[in-house]
């Protein structure tokens, strides 16, 4: 028993590492800090009402600054994605969040109240089939500055991104299919290809 | 896999497994309760507070079919309710057994406010002996959890790392506070509703607090405290008794009345539509009245 607990805080720290390893801050003059994801070499996935101006600058995980140009924003999902030097960081590991099912265990990373790194750990509520929304709902509590930040499964693969929370206890989040989609209409999937090839 | 992954995969597969034994149950205006699958032949407990005042209700089987059911009992003091389906479906959940819930033990909570199955997981956080609700029913274990009750989930189950029910969730009994009404009260709630539509509870009609009885009085009986009665209601049991204001209640049917939970427990018990011996306190001198103990009307409006 206490080897399985023992076994379960080992891997939650390994997690817990690799989902930080791809963390950023996003830093706007006069807006404040949210969070990112570094989803491809040089791509920065984060929320639309985090990326409020053009230009950011946006810390990595070693604690590296880089500038970074917004490349494309959509309000409706709350998504945008920003630009920096693509030698920089190391990018997620993305999981598929269309195999996410309740009772999934979870963790969200981000710089909540401007803790940078910060993690909390919940399950799955319901992945999309809930009241009309395609978001994911999580047992987990997201607060400010969690925004643009990464959800991630126990295999520490990226499955959503923080948007918002539902009432004190539940988060909300992007899935990383949702993600997908936006970035391949918005013509910025190959882009994504051809920085990770 | 390593062991939060298969942590995580378990939690996934005894929420899938145990989903089989929820159903939607769409008793009220808004957005949907849940309800446990309770016997093979269609019956479904949920919790009373999220079915409005009406006799028959849509459920949502898991399967994703849906059928009628009738409300064939309900009991606001447990916030307990019984529905017969039309069509029989789901799968009946195994139950936890008295004694094998344990403080600390993983918890998910369960619920199917729409088509699909949701979960929030916790810990079971206190579990105690019997106790009384707000509105006097009788509880075999205090039990409570630190789950998230999400919309909806009331009146779906707190299943264990087995895939057990270990109660029924219902955010209303108390406000705040994740409670579960423990399966040995579902079972004997249920059955005394599928029985007689209703939980029988004893009216007295009065309004009483306990107050410190005469020294003299509690060396001779052994009993310190009896019931003030505050108020009287008009054409009550107790009225047609006599009783009055300022009297002290000291025994219902030879039971001792020291505190609020001995006179709800009294009137819980068999004594209602005959004769009852009330011992009271008048002025310094013990009579003894005869009640006749009446039905607890059911409250008038539904709490939400």
């Amino acid at each position: 028993m206490d080897d399985l607990l023992e076994a379960l805080s080992r891997d939650t720290a390994e997690v817990a590492g690799r989902a930080r390893a791809s963390l950023v801050t996003v830093l706007q003059h006069g807006v404040g800090a949210g969070s990112g994801v570094l989803w491809a070499p040089g791509l920065v996935v984060t929320n639309a009402h985090v990326a409020r101006r053009s230009r950011s600058v946006v810390t990595l995980a070693g604690g590296q600054e880089a500038t970074a140009r917004r490349l494309g924003r959509d309000f409706q999902h709350d998504l945008a994605v920003l630009e920096i030097d693509p030698a920089l960081g190391s990018p997620a590991a993305i999981g598929d969040s269309g195999e996410l099912r309740p009772g999934e265990w979870v963790y969200a990373v981000g710089n909540p109240w401007g803790v940078p790194g910060a993690l909390t750990a919940g399950v799955v509520i319901a992945n999309g089939g809930g009241v009309g929304t395609e978001l994911l709902e999580l047992d987990l509590h997201l607060r400010p500055g969690h925004s643009g930040g990464a959800v991630v499964n126990a295999r520490g693969e990226v499955v959503g991104i923080n948007t918002m929370m539902n009432g004190p206890d539940v988060g909300l989040a992007i899935p990383s299919a949702v993600v997908r989609r936006y970035l391949s209409q918005a013509g910025l999937g190959k882009a994504a290809f051809r920085r990770a090839a | 896999m390593n062991a939060l992954e298969q942590l995580s995969d378990s939690l996934a597969a005894a929420v899938q497994s145990a989903g089989e034994g929820v159903v939607r149950v769409e008793g009220r205006r808004r957005i949907p309760s849940s309800g446990i699958v309770w016997s093979a032949d269609g019956l479904v407990v949920t919790a009373h507070h999220t079915i409005d005042r009406r006799s028959e209700v849509q459920v949502g089987l898991p399967d994703g079919k849906a059928t009628a059911a009738k409300v064939i009992g309900r009991d606001p003091a447990t916030d307990l309710a019984v529905l017969r389906l039309s069509t029989a479906g789901g799968r009946v959940l195994k139950r936890i057994d008295e004694g094998q819930a344990k403080v600390g033990h993983l918890a998910l909570a369960l619920g199917r406010p729409g088509a699909s199955i949701q979960s929030t997981l916790g810990v079971v956080s206190a579990l105690e002996g019997g106790w009384r609700s707000p509105l006097g029913g009788h509880i075999e274990h205090y039990l409570q959890s630190d789950v998230v009750m999400y919309p909806g989930f009331s009146g779906g189950p707190l299943i264990d790392a087995w895939g057990r029910v270990v109660g029924m969730n219902t955010s209303a009994l108390l406000r705040g506070i994740a409670l579960a009404i423990p399966v040995a009260t579902i079972e004997r709630v249920s059955q005394a509703l599928v029985e007689h539509g209703r939980i029988r509870r004893g009216f007295l009609g009065v309004g009483v607090q306990p107050a410190r009885l005469p020294q003299p009085m509690e060396d001779r009986s052994g009993q310190s405290t009896g019931l003030l009665v505050a108020s009287v209601e008009g054409g009550s049991p107790a009225e047609r008794a006599g009783v009055m204001l300022g009297d002290v209640l000291l025994t219902l049917g030879g039971e001792r009345l020291a505190g609020m939970e001995d006179l709800l427990a009294a009137l819980g018990g068999d004594v209602m539509d005959r004769a009852t011996p009330l011992e009271i306190l008048r002025g310094g001198t013990r009579t003894t009245l005869t009640v006749t103990v009446g039905e607890r009307p059911a409250p008038s409006e539904e709490e939400d």
